[in-house]
Order: C-alpha cells, then sequence, then structure tokens
C-alpha cells in the first residue's frame, strides 16, 4: 500500500474500517483491555466515536493507530 | 449446501466475531442472494449476522441446528415458484417511523407521555409494514431503563421491527449503558433507512 492512508473518522463503524482494512483488527484486539469488553462482539456495528464514548477509549489515538496500522509496512489484509 | 445464485449456505462455526460478519458481508455483496443461512456457534456471532442481515433488508430468523445456531435472512423479493406469497411481500411497503421526542404534542407534558405510550403501543397495528423505529433526540430515552414504553418496543424488536437508536443522543444524554432495547446507530445509518423505506412518518 503506497503513499497516504485512507482517511479513518470517528464516524465510521468498526465494522467499516474492518470491511476495507483487515489488518486493523489486531488493533481493535489490542483496544479490547482497555474497553474491558469485546469491541469486535459488542461494538461492531457503533461508529469509533460511539464506541470511544462507550467504553472510554481515547478517540483520538484510537484513530491514529487505525491509521499507522493501515499506513503500515505489515499490511497483511485478508 | 445450496449456493446457487440466490441461495447461499455459509458455515463460520468456529469463528469469532468479527468474521462470521465480514464473511456474510462478502456473500450478501455478490449481489441477487435471496436466502442465506448462516451457521454458528456463539451468541456474539448469532447476535452480529443477524443484525447485518437485517441492516442488509433481510428478514431473518434463528433456528437451532444440532447445537449451533442457523441464522436465515430472507430478502422479501418474488422467488420463482412463490408468486402469490411472494406478490403479497412485494406490495407491502417499508414504513419507518422517526420519532425524535419522548411525549407527543404540545400542551401538556403529562398528557404528552401518555400519547406517546398510547402510540407505541398501538403502532403494531401496522402490522408486517411497520419496517424501523428510529429514535432520536428525547425520544432515545424511550428505550432506556426506566422508560414506561420498554416493554411496548421490546414487543415490536421482538415481532422483527428494526429499533434504531441514535448513539449521538445516548451519548448525549449520558444514557449508553442504560440503552435497554434496540440497536445503538448514527446518522449515516439512519439516513441510509430514511432513503431505503417507502415511507417515513417524522414525530418531533
Amino acid at each position: 500500500m503506497a503513499g497516504k492512508p485512507e482517511f479513518i473518522t470517528p464516524e465510521m463503524t468498526i465494522l467499516e474500517v474492518l470491511h476495507r482494512h483487515r489488518q486493523t483488527e489486531a488493533v481493535f484486539r489490542r483496544y479490547e483491555q482497555d474497553a474491558k469488553g469485546c469491541l469486535l462482539c459488542q461494538a461492531l456495528f457503533a461508529t469509533l466515536a460511539e464506541a470511544a464514548a462507550k467504553y472510554g477509549l481515547d478517540l483520538d489515538r484510537l484513530v491514529g493507530d487505525l491509521e499507522d496500522c493501515v499506513a503500515g509496512p505489515t499490511d497483511q489484509a485478508g | 449446501m445450496d449456493n446457487s445464485g440466490k441461495n447461499h449456505e455459509l458455515d463460520c462455526r468456529g469463528l469469532v466475531c468479527p468474521h462470521p460478519v465480514l464473511r456474510t458481508k462478502e456473500i450478501v455483496e455478490l449481489g441477487g442472494v435471496q436466502r442465506l443461512t448462516v451457521l454458528v456457534d456463539n451468541e456474539a456471532a448469532k447476535e452480529n449476522v443477524s443484525r447485518f442481515l437485517e441492516r442488509s433488508g433481510f428478514v431473518v430468523r434463528v433456528d437451532f441446528r444440532g447445537g449451533d445456531l442457523a441464522v436465515t435472512g430472507t430478502r422479501e423479493e418474488i422467488e420463482a415458484g412463490q408468486e402469490p406469497e411472494a406478490w403479497e411481500e412485494a406490495e407491502l411497503r417499508k414504513i419507518l417511523v422517526l420519532v425524535g421526542t419522548d411525549r407527543l404534542g404540545t400542551g401538556d407534558d403529562d398528557l404528552g407521555r401518555k400519547l406517546m405510550a398510547s402510540f407505541l403501543g398501538t403502532l403494531k397495528e401496522m402490522g408486517r409494514e411497520l419496517w424501523c423505529l428510529v429514535l432520536l433526540n428525547a425520544g432515545v430515552k424511550l428505550a432506556t431503563a426506566g422508560s414506561p414504553v420498554l416493554g411496548e418496543i421490546q414487543q415490536l424488536a421482538d415481532s422483527g421491527v428494526m429499533v434504531l437508536v441514535c448513539g449521538t443522543c445516548l451519548n448525549h444524554f449520558q444514557l449508553l449503558e442504560h440503552k435497554q432495547v434496540g440497536d445503538t446507530t448514527n446518522m449515516l445509518d439512519i439516513v441510509t433507512h430514511m432513503q431505503m423505506a417507502d415511507l417515513v412518518i417524522p414525530l418531533t
């Protein structure tokens, strides 16, 4: 994946992000410790903003981590 | 296993979320799918696959199959060999009721709340045409703990009506964790459903 990553916005649902960038699953799994719950089970249809509000996550950091993941060299889509 | 153009069966046993939903989405996006059965073995996958199929315009049924769960989505389209019944389905409108308040009318708030309770209790009379109930602004309070109409809304949801609850609004009222019924949703989802509906009835 060359160039600037596709923009990830707080209004995107977790499902949208995962569908476009499968490699982001690892990021969401990482945040489950902070969320104290399974984001991918319980918040799949929530927007990033809603999930952050509900589970007390740092939204900016989450979006940033997702963008880093998408832009990163280890693009393991699929 | 039937995976012809219109009918599909997907075995997602052993998969954890989000994979059953992602695989279901891939099949649905092939287009032309009228019936899709997804076999899952955990509650979260059942809930999420059901929710995804409902949002994609399928009528969803869940059956026990052995120790597993079979989530079957059927699109309300005319299928070969089922013309009479299907025709009836095709004639049904999709009605979306948008409730942007927790009381009906102006003048007396107590009366307004009673009227809203009566309205939601009567809404089922729309029958199968009632497709979606959207709750936003103070309307989200109706779906939270302590709401006098929780039972009525749960009954609608149980009968197959899609209940969408505005997440921004829940957050505004600090009620995110008190929602008891319906799917928390966003404005894009609400707008999409308004576009898909044949008739939108707004109560604000």
